[in-house]
C-alpha cells in the first residue's frame, strides 16, 4: 500500500513518461517515413508496414516534403506510375505517388486540394478508373483532420496535432513499428519511397498464385459490386443521397484555379479481359457514356476557366491491353492482373502524355468533345475484332458475369439513384 | 466538449481541478463553487455557444419558479403547472417539433415546411432534473436554495451532458459541506481511477466494438441484404459497444465527480448480468428509471389500482421513456417492447411463479437460463435503437431470423463441420459473412468475459464508496478483485490510461450525447 497522494501523482507523472516514450519510439522507427529523422539499413530502412498506412501517410509526407508533381488515382495508378526515369520525371520538382488503392473521386478531389494548400504543386497526373465513379460505392476519405481546408493557422496547428497523434502516438503505429522491426528484408517492402507500390514484389507473387486465378479474382471482385452493387446492374453518379460522382469530378477540375500547376488526366488502361467482362456485364454503354460525361465536364471546366486539361483514353484493346498469359514460370511484362497494369506501360503513358515517346510505342487517343463518338465506334471495332478471335474466353466470362448478376438481383443494393444509361 | 478528448483530458480538466482546488485553498468556497459553474458553463458552450442562453434561461427560470413553489402560500400547484409546462414545452420543441410536423405531413398528405432545429446538447437531462426538482420542491423535499449552488446542481459538468439525473436532495448537501478539502488524496485517487476505467471502456472496447457494428448498420441503410451471421454479428457488436459506451461514460462521470468530493448516484451497474427485465431496469440507467418511476409511474397510479391498470401504466411509462430516448417511431416501438416485456414479466412473476414453488429458488441453471432469456429479449428490442431506420430494424430482425437463408462461408471448415455434425443445415455461400470475421468473434469473446466474468467498477472501488447510497449494491461483492492504492493497482492504472489515450486518436462520440 502507498498513500492516496503518491498514487495520484504516480499515476499521472509514469503516465506522462509512458506516452512520451511510445512517441519517441514511433519517431525513431517512423514506420510512414515521415519524419525520416534515423534510418539503418536492417532496423528501419524498410518501411514494411506502409501498405496498410498508406491513406494515413500520403498526405502526410506531401505536406512534410512539399512534393511539386503528384501522381493521384487508384490502386492503378499507385501500382504503374513511376515518378523518375520518364519524360515527365524531366521537369525537376520533386515528385511522389500519392494515389490511395480504392481511392473513389471524392478521394482524389480531397488529396488534391489538400496538396493545393500545403505545397508549392507544380504538375498532377491523374489516373481515371470507370469503378472510382460508382456514385454507391461512395466513401468519404477517412482522415479528413488530416487534410488542409485553408490557411488558418490554427487550423494548421490543430493539423499537426492530429498527425502527430496518429503517426506517433497511436496503438496502429506503435504496433506497426515492431512489425517494422521485425522484418526487414527488401522482399518484405511493399511500398517504393516514392509512394509507388513495388512493382517487383507484385509480379513474383503472381508467379506463386498464378496468373488465371489473379485475373479472375479481379473480374470478379469488379462483377460483384465494384462497377455496381445494385439490383438492377445499373451504373450511377447519383446515389439518391444527395452527392453525386460526376460533380466531384468537377470540383477536382476547378482547383486547377486554385494554384499554379497543370493537370494531365488519362483513362487507365486495364486488360482486354477486363473490358470484355464490362461488355458480359451489360455495362459498356455505362462505360462509353461516362467516357462522354467526362469529356464534357472537362469542356465545361475549359469554358468556365479557360483552363485546358488534357484527357488521354489509354482503355482500349491494344498491343499493351491484349497481352496473352506467359507460359508457366513466365512473367507478364505489361500487367499483374486484369486490372492492374505494370509500370512498363506506366512509363510509355508518362512519355506520351509529356511530349516523348519512344518511336513506335505511343498508344492512347487525346479524347475532345469533337473526336469522342469516332473514338468509341473504334474501340467497339477493335472490340469485334479482339472477340471474334477470343470468342471461348468471352463465353466463359459471360457465363461467370450472368451467375453474378442473377445473385446481385436477389441480394444486390435497392438504388435508387438515377442510372446513367 | 467531450470527455474522451485530448483538450477535455488534458486542458480543460486540469485547469478546473487546479482552479477549483486553489480557490477553496486560499480563497473561500463559494467562489470554488462559482468556478465550477463557470467552468461548467464553458464546457456546455465549447458545443454550440448560443445554447448557452437556452440554458442559462432553462437555469433562472426554473429556480424562480422552484422558490415560488417553495415559499408561496397559495397557487403553488398553478407554479408547478406552469413550470412543468414550460420544461415539457420546451423539449417538445426542441426535440420533437420537427418530428411530429413529418409525422403529420406524412399521414395527412400534406407538406408543412419547418426549419430544421438542432437539439440542443442535453436538453433531455437537464430538463428532467429540474422537472424532479419542481415536483420534490411541491412535495416539500428540497430545502436550499441558493442560486450559485442551484446553478451547480444543474450545470455540473460531470452529469451535465448525459447524467446520472440526480436529486436536488442529494447533490445540495455536498456542495455545503468541505468535504473535499479534507479528503483531497483520496478523492482524487479513487476519482482519477474510475475515470481511467471508464475512459479505457469508451475508447478502447466501445469504439472497437463500433468498428463491427456501424459497417453492418450502414449497409442495411444503404439496402444491402444481410446475412443470418451479419445481423447478428452487428446487433451483438452494438449490444456490447452500448454496454461498454454507457458504463464507460457513467464511470467518467462518477469519477471525475469524485475527483471534485462529489459523489453522485449509481447509473449503470452490469445489466446484462440481470434474471429478468425488471432487475434490468434497475441497473440500467438506474436514474432515469428512478425519475419515470418516481415522477411517472406512480403518479400514474403504480400498481395500486390493480393489475390491468398496473400493466396499462407500465406500457405509459416505458412508451413515453422510449420516446425520450430519441424523435422517432422506431424508438417508441422500442419503448413499448419494454412495456410489453415488463407486463408479461409482472404477469409471470405474479400468477405464473408462484404456481412452482420455491423449491427452484436459487437453481444455478434457473439463473443462467434467466439471464439469457432476458439478455436475448433485451437485444431484440435494441435492433430498433440502432436501425437508421424503423424498416431497417424489421431488415436485420428477419435476417436474424433466417428469412434471408443461414450460410456459411466456404473457408469456415470448423463452423461448417459442427453444423453439419449437429445436424443444422446451412448453405455455403462466399458472400456469408462480408462484415464479420475471426476477430469479431474474438471481440466478442473478450466482451463476454468482461461483461459476465468481471466485477463492475463499483463492485472493484467498494472500499472506497465510489458512489452516492451504492451501499445495498456492492455488499455482496465478493470479488478479489478490489482496489486500494498501490504499486500493482497503479501499475495496471497506467497502462490502462496510456493504451486508452493512444485510442484517443480516433474520436468518436458518446452513444447516449445523442439523447
Amino acid at each position: 500500500m502507498i498513500s492516496t497522494k503518491k498514487y495520484f501523482i504516480s499515476v499521472l507523472v509514469i503516465g506522462l513518461v509512458a506516452s512520451v516514450a511510445v512517441m519517441l519510439f514511433n519517431l525513431m522507427v517512423d514506420p510512414l517515413d515521415i519524419y525520416r529523422v534515423v534510418k539503418v539499413k536492417g532496423v528501419n530502412a524498410y518501411k514494411t508496414t506502409y501498405h496498410s498506412y498508406a491513406r494515413v501517410a500520403k498526405p502526410l509526407q506531401i505536406e512534410r516534403h512539399r512534393y511539386q508533381r503528384l501522381a493521384l488515382g487508384s490502386s492503378r495508378t499507385e501500382i504503374g506510375i513511376p515518378i523518375y526515369g520518364t519524360a515527365w520525371d524531366r521537369m525537376g520538382e520533386p515528385g511522389f505517388n500519392a494515389a490511395l488503392n480504392g481511392a473513389h473521386i471524392s478521394t482524389l478531389s480531397a488529396i488534391l486540394n489538400h496538396a493545393v494548400q500545403v505545397t508549392d504543386l507544380r504538375d498532377v497526373v491523374i489516373g481515371l478508373d470507370f469503378g472510382m465513379f460508382n456514385g454507391e460505392k461512395f466513401e468519404r476519405y477517412e482522415y479528413d483532420e488530416l487534410l488542409a481546408s485553408g490557411q488558418n493557422p490554427v487550423e494548421a496547428f490543430l493539423r499537426w496535432l492530429k498527425g502527430i497523434g496518429l503517426t506517433l502516438f497511436s496503438p496502429a503505429m506503435t504496433a506497426a513499428s515492431v512489425k517494422t522491426l521485425r522484418h526487414q528484408k527488401e522482399t518484405d517492402n511493399k511500398y517504393l519511397p516514392t509512394g509507388q507500390q513495388n512493382n517487383e514484389r507484385e509480379i513474383r507473387k503472381n508467379a506463386s498464385i498464378g496468373y488465371r486465378t489473379r485475373f479472375e479474382h479481379f473480374e470478379n471482385g469488379s462483377l460483384r459490386d465494384f462497377w455496381t452493387p445494385c439490383r438492377d446492374n445499373a451504373f450511377r453518379y447519383d446515389s439518391g443521397r444527395g452527392y453525386d460522382t460526376m460533380t466531384d469530378f468537377k470540383q477536382l477540375l476547378l482547383l486547377s484555379r486554385e494554384g499554379n500547376f497543370s493537370i494531365h488526366l488519362f483513362i487507365s488502361p486495364v486488360h482486354a479481359r477486363l473490358l470484355e467482362t464490362l461488355s458480359a456485364a451489360g455495362l459498356w454503354p455505362a462505360f462509353e457514356q461516362w467516357k462522354r460525361d467526362i469529356v464534357s465536364v472537362i469542356e465545361e471546366v475549359r469554358i468556365q476557366t479557360g483552363t485546358d486539361i488534357q484527357l488521354w483514353d489509354f482503355s482500349g484493346y491494344n498491343r499493351f491491353t491484349v497481352e496473352p498469359f506467359p507460359e508457366p514460370g513466365n512473367f507478364m511484362k505489361y500487367h499483374l492482373d486484369s486490372s492492374h497494369y505494370t509500370e512498363a506501360i506506366g512509363f510509355v503513358m508518362l512519355d506520351t502524355i509529356y511530349g516523348n515517346p519512344k518511336p513506335g510505342e505511343s498508344f492512347g487517343v487525346v479524347l475532345t468533345p469533337d473526336n469522342i463518338e469516332t473514338h468509341l465506334q473504334e474501340t467497339r471495332r477493335q472490340q469485334d475484332a479482339y472477340r471474334q478471335k477470343n470468342m471461348v474466353q468471352y463465353e466463359e466470362i459471360k457465363a461467370r458475369a450472368e451467375q453474378f448478376i442473377q445473385k446481385r438481383r436477389l441480394t444486390g443494393r435497392k438504388c435508387t439513384g438515377k442510372p446513367i444509361v | 466538449m467531450l470527455f474522451n478528448s485530448y483538450f477535455f483530458l488534458l486542458c480543460f480538466l486540469p485547469v478546473v481541478l487546479i482552479g477549483f482546488y486553489l480557490l477553496s485553498a486560499y480563497a473561500n468556497r463559494d467562489l470554488a463553487m462559482a468556478w465550477l459553474v463557470f467552468s461548467s458553463l464553458f464546457f456546455y458552450s465549447w458545443w454550440r455557444p448560443p445554447y448557452l442562453i437556452l440554458i442559462a434561461a432553462s437555469i433562472i427560470v426554473n429556480y424562480l419558479i422552484g422558490k415560488k413553489i417553495a415559499t408561496a402560500t397559495s397557487h403553488r400547484k398553478t407554479w408547478l403547472i406552469t413550470g412543468l409546462a414550460v420544461n415539457l414545452g420546451g423539449l417538445c420543441y426542441f426535440k420533437y417539433a420537427n418530428f411530429f410536423v413529418d409525422s403529420f405531413n406524412g399521414m395527412a398528405g400534406i407538406h408543412i415546411e419547418v426549419a430544421p432545429i438542432f437539439l440542443p446538447l442535453a436538453i433531455s437531462f437537464f430538463t428532467l432534473q429540474q422537472i424532479a426538482f419542481l415536483v420534490d420542491t411541491y412535495h416539500g423535499k428540497t430545502q436550499e436554495y441558493r442560486f450559485l449552488h442551484y446553478c451547480l446542481f444543474v450545470s455540473f459538468f460531470p452529469q451535465l451532458i448525459a447524467g446520472p439525473i440526480v436529486h436536488h436532495k442529494e447533490m445540495m448537501p455536498q456542495f455545503m459541506v468541505d468535504d473535499y478539502r479534507h479528503k483531497k488524496a483520496a478523492n482524487l485517487a479513487v476519482g482519477v481511477t474510475i475515470v481511467i476505467i471508464g475512459l479505457f471502456k469508451k475508447v478502447v472496447l466501445a469504439d472497437s466494438l463500433a468498428t463491427i457494428a456501424s459497417p453492418i448498420f450502414a449497409a442495411v441503410h444503404h439496402g444491402v441484404t444481410l446475412s443470418f451471421f451479419e445481423a447478428w454479428g452487428g446487433l451483438l457488436g452494438y449490444t456490447f459497444q452500448l454496454y461498454f459506451d454507457f458504463s464507460g461514460y457513467s464511470d467518467m462521470a462518477i469519477g471525475l465527480a469524485r475527483m471534485f468530493g462529489i459523489r453522485l448516484p449509481l447509473n449503470f451497474f452490469s445489466p446484462y448480468k440481470a434474471r429478468n427485465i425488471a432487475e434490468v431496469w434497475r441497473r440500467w440507467h438506474m436514474t432515469l428509471s428512478r425519475f419515470l418511476r418516481d415522477y411517472l409511474y406512480i403518479p400514474l397510479g403504480g400498481n395500486r389500482k390493480g393489475s390491468a391498470r398496473r400493466y396499462l401504466n407500465l406500457m405509459i411509462t416505458f412508451a413515453l421513456g422510449g420516446f425520450w430516448h430519441g424523435a422517432g417511431w422506431k424508438f417508441l416501438c422500442w419503448g413499448l417492447m419494454h412495456g410489453a416485456y415488463l407486463v408479461v414479466y409482472h404477469f409471470w412473476a405474479q400468477h405464473i411463479k408462484p404456481l412452482f414453488g420455491t423449491r427452484h429458488a436459487g437453481n444455478p441453471l434457473g439463473h443462467a437460463a434467466g439471464v439469457v432469456i432476458t439478455f436475448f429479449f433485451f437485444i431484440l428490442a435494441l435492433v430498433f435503437v440502432r436501425a437508421d431506420t424503423f424498416e431497417g430494424a424489421i431488415e436485420v430482425l428477419k435476417a436474424m431470423f433466417g428469412a434471408n437463408g443461414v450460410a456459411l462461408h466456404p473457408g469456415s471448415g470448423f463452423w461448417i463441420g459442427i453444423a453439419h455434425g449437429l445436424g443444422v443445415p446451412v448453405d455455403i455461400a462466399a458472400d456469408a459473412i462480408r462484415y464479420v470475421n475471426q476477430e469479431t468473434l474474438e471481440w466478442f469473446a473478450v466482451s463476454a468475459l468482461i461483461i459476465w466474468g468481471a466485477p463492475n467498477t463499483a463492485q472493484i472501488m467498494r472500499a472506497w464508496e465510489p458512489a452516492l447510497d451504492s451501499g445495498p449494491f456492492l455488499k455482496a461483492c465478493k470479488s478479489r478483485f478490489r482496489w486500494n492504492p498501490s504499486i500493482g493497482w497503479a501499475s495496471s492504472v497506467i497502462l490502462l490510461l496510456v493504451v486508452a489515450l493512444m485510442h484517443m486518436n480516433n474520436v468518436s462520440e458518446f452513444l447516449y450525447f445523442q439523447f
